[in-house]
């Protein structure tokens, strides 16, 4: 369990979520993972390439019917860095509901 | 964000959202085609045995389906790639390649409804079984079965019911899809 920097800003959390759900063998298009999180082009691609940066995800440009288009892929270490940052929040979630006076107190 | 007005509850929210979104992509996916081909068995064989639309109409309304199709198909893999799309892509590229020669070998031979419409619909069942294995969806698997089994069932005790019992596989396959399709936009 590790509280990650990185992810924590909200933004990165939605595009390592989404990633997750497709899991690390599938890759969105730049435009539909735009698209599918309601961001601006320049706001996804500045957090992608700090995710890229830190080795969570891969980005793979190329052509596809004569059409630039750039894929997006999830890696094992972004998977994991996830998993471990979702389970520091169910962490702090659940401190912020039970604080300890009360647990030591049940 | 500052530390003051960061909540947990609210990111694990956002990020169960995000994460839910995603996979319900190939679920949307299927469920638009099992609405359309539902809409299209219905509109067949219930048109069809009702006497609404006459044989003629029948090609075109499949090669419509198989355009939608296609169009569909191709539009999600320009959005995505993944391993479960190139497996669907692979069953139901192989089914038009089994469906044409069956086609051909029938129409060689004379051969019409409802033997026709019984292959046909074994092919699919069989395709609908392997693309629920592929990607994982029981409830097509189960699906797959129950249309080889009434397709079986009605062609051999009660032909004359054969037609409005398609139908209402399709009526089935049709509430299936706009329940998929419906209940993820919500």
């Amino acid at each position: 369990m590790r509280f990650d920097e990185l992810i924590h800003q909200p933004t990165r959390l939605k595009i390592m979520a989404y990633l997750t759900g497709l899991g690390t063998d599938a890759q969105v298009e730049f435009g539909t993972l735009l698209r599918e999180l309601d961001l601006t082009e320049g706001n996804l691609s500045r957090h992608l390439s700090k995710l890229e940066e830190a080795g969570y995800v891969t980005i793979e440009k190329g052509y596809e019917k004569k059409r630039p288009r750039t894929w997006i892929r999830l890696t094992g270490l972004g998977r994991d860095a996830l998993q471990h940052h979702l389970a520091a929040l169910e962490e702090l979630a659940r401190q912020a509901r039970y604080p300890a006076g009360e647990r030591e107190g049940s | 964000m500052s530390t003051q007005e960061f909540l947990p509850e609210d990111a694990l929210r956002a990020a169960r959202h995000a994460r839910s979104k995603a996979r319900g992509v190939l679920g949307r996916f299927v469920g638009q085609l099992l609405a359309l081909w539902g809409a299209i068995y219905l509109v067949m064989y219930g048109g069809g045995a009702l006497g609404w639309l006459p044989p003629w109409a029948w090609a075109p309304i499949d090669l419509a389906g198989f355009a939608i199709s296609f169009g569909l198909g191709a539009r999600i893999g320009e959005a995505f790639r993944m391993t479960e799309g190139r497996r669907l892509r692979r069953i139901w590229a192989w089914f038009g390649v089994v469906m044409a020669l069956a086609a051909f070998a029938f129409a060689f031979h004379g051969v019409e409804d409802p033997l026709f419409s019984f292959s046909v619909n074994l092919l699919v069942a069989y395709a609908l079984v392997q693309s629920g294995e592929a990607i994982q969806r029981p409830g097509l698997v189960r699906g797959g079965l129950l249309l080889a089994l009434v397709n079986s069932a009605f062609l051999a005790f009660w032909p004359g019911a054969y037609a409005p019992a398609l139908a209402g596989m399709g009526l089935l396959a049709l509430a299936a899809g706009l329940r998929q399709v419906v209940g993820r936009a919500l």
